[in-house]
C-alpha cells in the first residue's frame, strides 16, 4: 500500500514525533508506515487522516501487489 | 497484558532464580548440603533450592514476556503476534517430535513409555522456556525492525 503521508507532513511542517504523539504511537510506526514495511490498522489510519485535515483515500493508496495476497 | 512495571518484577525473579542456581550448582559441588547421616549424601538442602528456581523461572518468565513494553502500540503488538506464532508452531513441532521418539523408543527398545501422565507432565514443565524463547524471538524481531527503519532514514 502507498501513502503520501511524508509529503503531507512537509506540507503542514510536521516531524515523524509530533505527528506519532497525535495519533497515540510511537515515532518508529510512523516511519514503518511510510516506508511501507507497516500496515496500519483502520483506526490509525483514519486518525492520520483526520490529523492532516484529509480523506484516508487522499493519504493511502491499494497497489496492485495489495489485490494478490 | 500486564502493565509495565511488572517487567521489574519478573527481572527480580529471574535474577533471585539465577542466584539460586548458582548457589545451588556451587552447594551440589562443594558438597554444601551434605548432612552428616548413616545414609551419606543427603539432597533435601538442593531440592527446596531447585524447585524454588524452578517456580521463580517460571513466574519471571510469564511476567517479563507478558508485560507491556514502556510504549506499546499496534505495531508492536504486530510483532509479539508474529513471536507468538512462531513459537507455538516450534512447541507444536517440538512436543510432537517427543511424542515420536517416545514410541520409537519403545518398539526399538523395549523400554517402558511414559505414560501419558508424565508427558503431559514434561509437556507442561517446558513452557516456561518456550516462553523465554518467544520473549527473545520478540525483541529480536522489534530489535531487526529498528534498525531496518534506521537504514533505510539514512
Amino acid at each position: 500500500m502507498k501513502n503520501n503521508i511524508r509529503v503531507e507532513r512537509a506540507r503542514v511542517r510536521m516531524s515523524q514525533q509530533e505527528l506519532a504523539e497525535k495519533a497515540g504511537v510511537i515515532r518508529q510506526t510512523i516511519a514503518a508506515i511510510e516506508q511501507g514495511r507497516f500496515n496500519p490498522s483502520t483506526v490509525l489510519a483514519l486518525k492520520i487522516a483526520c490529523i492532516f485535515g484529509l480523506t484516508v483515500e487522499q493519504i493511502f493508496e491499494l497497489e496492485d501487489s495489495d489485490w494478490e495476497k | 497484558m500486564l502493565p509495565h512495571s511488572w517487567k521489574i518484577v519478573g527481572r527480580v525473579l529471574l535474577a533471585l532464580c539465577l542466584l539460586l542456581f548458582v548457589s545451588c550448582f556451587r552447594a551440589v559441588v562443594h558438597d554444601m548440603f551434605l548432612v552428616n547421616s548413616a545414609q551419606g549424601y543427603d539432597s533435601f538442602g538442593a531440592g527446596w533450592a531447585s524447585s524454588l528456581v524452578v517456580i521463580f523461572f517460571s513466574i519471571g518468565v510469564v511476567l517479563l514476556a507478558f508485560s507491556q513494553e514502556y510504549r506499546e502500540d499496534e505495531r508492536i503488538i504486530h510483532i509479539r503476534q508474529q513471536a507468538l506464532a512462531r513459537t507455538v508452531i516450534l512447541y507444536i513441532i517440538v512436543m510432537a517430535l517427543n511424542l515420536i521418539a517416545n514410541l520409537v523408543l519403545v518398539r526399538m527398545l523395549s523400554q517402558d513409555s511414559l505414560g501419558p501422565v508424565m508427558m503431559v507432565k514434561r509437556a507442561f514443565l517446558c513452557v516456561p522456556a518456550f516462553i523465554l524463547y518467544y520473549q527473545l524471538i520478540f525483541k529480536l524481531s522489534l530489535w531487526s525492525e529498528n534498525k531496518k527503519l534506521s537504514r533505510d532514514e539514512e
